[in-house]
């Protein structure tokens, strides 16, 4: 009798805690109708689902109190300004490397801003679309500044650390094998064994986006030599270009991520910052400053350009965020990346930062 | 004096080979103690007084630890009055139970917690007592009902702990935490569908034997981490679009995967059990008229369980232990804060053997504790 | 079940007294149970297939150039311009390579400390009590993580330990001295190992023989005599050399330290076989423990009054009979062992699981991958099954 009571117990409560733990998913993870349309589901939900990256100093770390910053986290923030009103409404996934893309194809996240390199095969085959890249990079090598190697061609026979599941893997190896030289891959699945294999200089060689070694550069610990220890070799091994990306067949939230990221670039090169955004608003300098932060010039009309948001969303975004240069210095400065001369400056300085007219 | 002397001479000196392996082995005990000392003694400890919360806990906000602290009193009170209540207390046992269970526990003690750490300390004694008392009282069989039907609630109750008031996110839940959480709910849930399955192969109607032992050999066919990514890549492409059923996250998915390998290995291990029951309690039991579920349930079942309880236990320990593999779906479980640590934060730059040291003592004392709590319901049985 | 039931069927006059008669019977009731659990099935089948079928599937992309370099390449060259097949393939032989040294490395290991375990000498039996406590209740990643840090701290190669010339020590590897040969190496070994069994079967049949008729000569010398003329012919048709290859280190011009010659365990190997070695060697250990310990006490007390001296005990008596019980148990650790290999996904050892790992990020298509990875895994867990059951038969075989 009592056996029969146990069991009876113990069903009912199993059944009660998967009831919890599925209808909290239900909630939690907003609905999963054919539709695509992520944009009203951010907005239905009221928060951001931002894939990042939690291990990359300047683009994406955790800080001790378990908040996130960084270059890509600002993005994160700009598009929750723009679509929710509230850069702080954001759930932040961390995602490795190997894992970014599956993360993002199965809804777990909304969008990805990670450091991710726009390829073709990741267009097409791996059902993304990216948006307009953040970050010009390239893949670089970084070395001891006291070993003799000064080119790539130098490092034969030499052993490098890479991560597995990046572009970088098959960039190293195009570049080695494709010139003949011979070389060692020591792959592994995420940073940390990796640096600790560098610091060893069980590896000569550690090969990323240059981004990335300038951020790992900075925060290379004293007791192996700091900085000054490293130096990263010239050549760019392949182009990187870094951007956020979305879901296949999703042009509402495609359109806004991109338009974001645009209007920063812009508000840039028209000189709003977060500090003079309200008063540039209240008397916009021109009407390309007007349509850009969605108020009427002169009395005029009110540009709407049916992103499905609020019109005067990049209000939002550059004062609680910034525009591309605030963003930029803020996080990609200290690392020692500097835009003049780069890729990375506007257009009107020979960059390739250059935003499509808010018209 | 000279008793101690002819013992010491009859263990180690025996023979001329006795005289070589206590030489040697004196030697190699000396030299291994002589590095970890030296080694304890000489690293840096502080990585784990400013990571305690990391680690137990991982990326949980700080607003919400106040649910863990909850779920760990209950869990605290749980386990005392339990130990009270069943154990046979004697001093040598309970003095090396303290000292183990304290350890870990001292470390991970703030001045923030130390109010909270009091508390629970408090209220297990003195549910300790009421345990003990009850043991040799009259109410010896409710009490005992009650803490049996408080062990199964605790898990479901967790979660309800966990989840309520718009907790935090699945994704959120890390550290040591996730580790057992994993663990429990792997056992919870592989230990019925074991037990089905493990008479699905050994019943008589040829296609369910033959479904669970494909399915038993397929799932002890590949490692763990290769059925994790399963979950990860393959598992939302086949899920209805039912429930939001296709929308669930890595942590519940990671869960769903654990039980079924978990259930593959109990139902290899309860089959032995089965068959080692002699078919004559089986036709005992048909020749007295009952039929072939109550049989099962009420005759063959609790003599199999019984008498596979060591080797189940030992499998429980293993699939705890396994819970360490989940650092393949990105999960910040204990393991993969240990790593993260001296590689993220300034201070510990170079220190990855303090920080795996702290991590494989978790498991171990877990693991320990588990062991000897298999051999004492194995001398309570009599196997 | 057919005529008496289908009769009194007909004969029956109310539908649910029909069914009542036909779920009274026994059979038809199995079948009933059966039946129904089968379009349960079926139904589910279709559901999986008709998901499956909006994956991609196919094993296409694996033909394609492969792209990436691997860190350890054994029997075959493997390089970027080979197919992914190729890759994979290396993989598989990485997987098998520290498998089956750990498989070896392990039941020694696991057998002497077992004996450790039982034995009357009080540090011994604490030393094998320690280390199984140990080591058996940490996580074996933890445990690899753990070897690969070590293996770090080894000195770095400029300043590398050397031993008398003949090893070198780095955290780039270790480095052996190793009796090499030249290209028919690997088909003399094969030789030689056929020239084993060859001769072991000789000696059996001539250990029968010697039964029945007056010994004259000895069967083991016959044998080995066998074994050693197949090897010398063998080498010399085969116009094989060996050498004694001494490693070395030495820098390029670029001062790149290049290590040569020898046998290299690199860090990684290393780091994956001691600590599959030493976890599973906890179990076996147990195992073996569990064994000796079943054998009835008679038995030691038997060959203790024979006049035999421990070593002779233990290999004549103990372990013999021990065996019978032990090899089920330790297949199922041989199993293990192969599939915890896996987990070199963690540091930078590239098995199966990572080489999979590697073309899935490049190429997508993981179900078709999984079923790659489950297929090799299955062999190999059948392969080892197989062999291990054919020594159980021989063991079982003789005696009771």
């Amino acid at each position: 009798m009592f056996k029969f009571r146990l069991i009876g117990i113990i069903s009912l409560f199993s059944v009660l805690f998967v009831l919890a733990a599925c209808s909290e998913e239900s909630t939690s993870s907003g609905s999963s109708d054919a539709s695509s349309n992520t944009l009203e589901v951010i907005k239905d939900r009221g928060t951001l689902n931002c894939g990042v990256n939690d291990n990359l100093t300047g683009f994406g770390v955790v800080t001790p109190d378990g908040s996130f910053e960084g270059f890509d986290i600002d993005f994160c923030k700009a598009i929750a300004a723009a679509i929710l009103g509230d850069a702080s409404k954001v759930e932040y996934t961390p995602l490795t490397a190997s894992a970014r893309f599956e993360a993002l194809g199965s809804g777990e996240v909304d969008v990805l801003i990670r450091n991710t390199t726009w390829t073709a095969s990741r267009d097409r085959d791996l059902g993304n679309d990216f948006t307009a890249p953040t970050f010009y990079d390239g893949q670089g090598m970084m070395v001891y500044a006291d070993s003799n190697y000064d080119s790539i061609e130098s490092m034969s026979g030499a052993t490098v650390c890479v991560l597995q599941g990046t572009t970088t893997e098959l960039n190293l190896d195009d570049r080695f094998t494709g010139s003949g030289i011979p070389y060692t891959p020591l792959t592994f699945e995420t940073n940390d064994p990796l640096q600790a294999a560098f610091e060893a200089k069980q590896c000569e060689g550690w090969t990323t986006d240059k981004s990335g070694l300038a951020s790992k550069r900075a925060g290379f610990p004293a007791a192996s030599g700091g900085p000054e220890a490293l130096v990263v070799l010239a050549e760019t091994l392949s182009k990187e270009p870094l951007g956020p990306l979305t879901r296949d067949n999703d042009s509402e939230l495609y359109d806004v991520v991109q338009w974001v990221v645009f209007g920063m670039m812009q508000a840039e090169e028209s000189g709003i910052t977060s500090a003079n955004v309200s008063s540039m608003a209240a008397s916009p300098a021109d009407p390309g400053m007007a349509r850009l932060l969605g108020v009427g010039f002169e009395g005029g009309e009110v540009q709407d350009f049916g992103f499905g948001i609020s019109p005067d969303f990049m209000q939002n975004v550059l004062y609680q965020v910034g525009n591309y240069g605030e963003v930029y210095d803020r996080h990609l400065v200290p690392l020692g990346l500097t835009r003049e001369g780069s890729l990375n400056a506007q257009w009107t300085d020979g960059g390739l930062i250059y935003a499509p007219p808010f018209r | 004096m000279r008793i101690l002397l002819n013992r010491i001479r009859e263990n180690f000196f025996g023979s001329k080979l006795d005289v070589i392996l206590s030489i040697t082995g004196a030697l190699f005990i000396y030299f291994v103690l002589s590095i970890v000392i030296s080694f304890i003694l000489n690293s840096d400890w502080t990585l784990i007084l400013v990571n305690r919360q990391l680690m137990l806990t991982g990326l949980m906000p700080e607003e919400e630890i106040w649910r863990v602290w909850t779920i760990f009193s209950l869990t605290a009170i749980l386990i005392t009055t339990s130990i009270a209540f069943w154990f046979n207390i004697n001093i040598k046992g309970s003095i090396f139970y303290i000292l183990l269970l304290l350890i870990p526990f001292l470390i991970f003690t703030t001045k923030n917690t130390l109010l909270y750490v009091l508390f629970i300390m408090i209220l297990s004694i003195v549910f300790f007592y009421l345990g003990y008392r009850s043991k040799n009282s009259e109410s010896k069989n409710i009490v005992s009902r009650i803490i049996v039907i408080s062990w199964i609630i605790l898990l479901p109750i967790c979660f309800l702990i966990l989840n309520i008031l718009d907790g935090p996110k699945m994704t959120l839940w890390g550290g040591f935490m996730i580790n057992l959480i994993l663990a429990a709910i792997a056992i919870f849930a592989g230990f019925p569908l074991g037990i089905l399955l493990a008479l699905g192969r050994a019943s008589s109607y040829k296609l369910i034997k033959l479904i669970s032992t494909l399915y038993i050999e397929v799932i002890r066919g590949a490692p763990l981490v290769a059925w994790l990514l399963l979950a990860w890549f393959v598992l939302p492409k086949f899920l209805p679009n039912l429930f939001g059923l296709s929308d669930l996250n890595i942590v519940v998915r990671a869960m769903i995967v654990l039980s079924l390998f978990a259930s593959a290995y109990i139902a290899e291990v309860i089959r032995g059990g089965l068959q080692s029951i002699p078919r004559g309690q089986e036709e005992a039991s048909f020749a007295l008229g009952m039929n072939s579920i109550s049989t099962t349930i009420f005759i063959v079942l609790p003599q199999a369980i019984k008498i596979v309880i060591p080797t189940v236990v030992s499998t429980f320990i293993a699939i705890f232990k396994d819970t360490s593999l989940v650092f393949i779906l990105a999960i910040t479980d204990l393991l993969r804060i240990g790593r993260l640590i001296p590689e993220q934060q300034q201070a510990f730059f170079g220190k990855s053997i303090e920080s795996l040291c702290v991590v494989a003592l978790l498991f171990w004392v877990v693991s320990l504790v588990l062991s000897q709590i298999s051999r004492t319901i194995e001398k309570k049985l009599n196997i | 079940m057919p005529s008496s039931l289908f009769t009194q069927f007909k004969s029956e006059d109310s539908i649910k007294k029909k069914l009542n008669l036909l779920f009274r019977n026994r059979i038809f009731r199995r079948f009933f149970i059966q039946f129904v659990f089968g379009i349960f099935l079926l139904l589910l089948f279709f559901y999986i297939v008709d998901k499956a079928l909006n994956l991609e599937l196919g094993f296409g992309h694996l033909n394609s150039r492969a792209g990436f370099g691997l860190s350890h390449t054994f029997i075959i060259d493997y390089n970027s311009n080979d197919s992914r097949w190729m890759g994979y393939f290396a993989g598989v032989i990485n997987t098998i390579r520290v498998s089956l040294v750990g498989i070896v490395l392990a039941t020694i290991l696991g057998i002497f400390m077992g004996l450790a375990r039982l034995s009357p000498n009080f540090l011994i039996n604490k030393i094998s009590t320690g280390y199984v406590e140990f080591i058996r209740n940490t996580p074996l990643l933890v445990q690899i993580i753990f070897w690969q840090l070590l293996l770090l701290q080894l000195p770095h190669i400029s300043k590398a330990l050397t031993f008398g010339g003949l090893t070198v020590f780095s955290n780039k590897g270790i480095l052996l001295p190793i009796i090499s040969s030249n290209e028919n190496g690997s088909l003399w070994t094969l030789i030689l190992f056929l020239g084993l069994i060859v001769s072991l079967i000789l000696r059996s049949r001539l250990f029968k023989y010697k039964e029945e008729h007056v010994d004259l000569f000895s069967p083991n010398l016959i044998s080995f005599f066998t074994f050693v003329v197949i090897a010398i012919i063998s080498f010399f048709a085969l116009s094989m050399k060996l050498s004694f290859n001494v490693p070395e280190v030495n820098v390029n011009q670029y001062g790149t330290y290049i290590q040569s010659g020898g046998f290299i365990l690199t860090p990684q190997f290393a780091a994956v076989l001691f600590a599959l070695v030493l976890y599973t060697g906890t179990f076996i250990t147990e195992i073996v423990r569990g064994s000796i310990q079943s054998l009835p006490k008679g038995q030691t007390e038997a060959a203790m009054a024979l006049g035999l001296n421990s070593y002779q005990r233990i290999t004549l008596i103990i372990l013999p009979q021990a065996l019978r019980s032990i090899i089920p148990p330790l297949t199922n650790q041989y199993l293990n062992l192969t599939k915890n290999s896996s987990l070199s996904v963690a540091i930078a050892y590239p098995d199966l699981f990572m080489v999979s790992r590697t073309i899935m990020n490049n190429a997508g298509h993981a179900l078709p991958m999984f079923v790659l990875i489950l297929i090799t895994y299955l062999t190999l867990s059948l392969v080892i099954s197989l062999i291990m059951n054919i020594i159980n038969l021989r063991v079982t075989r003789i005696g009771a």
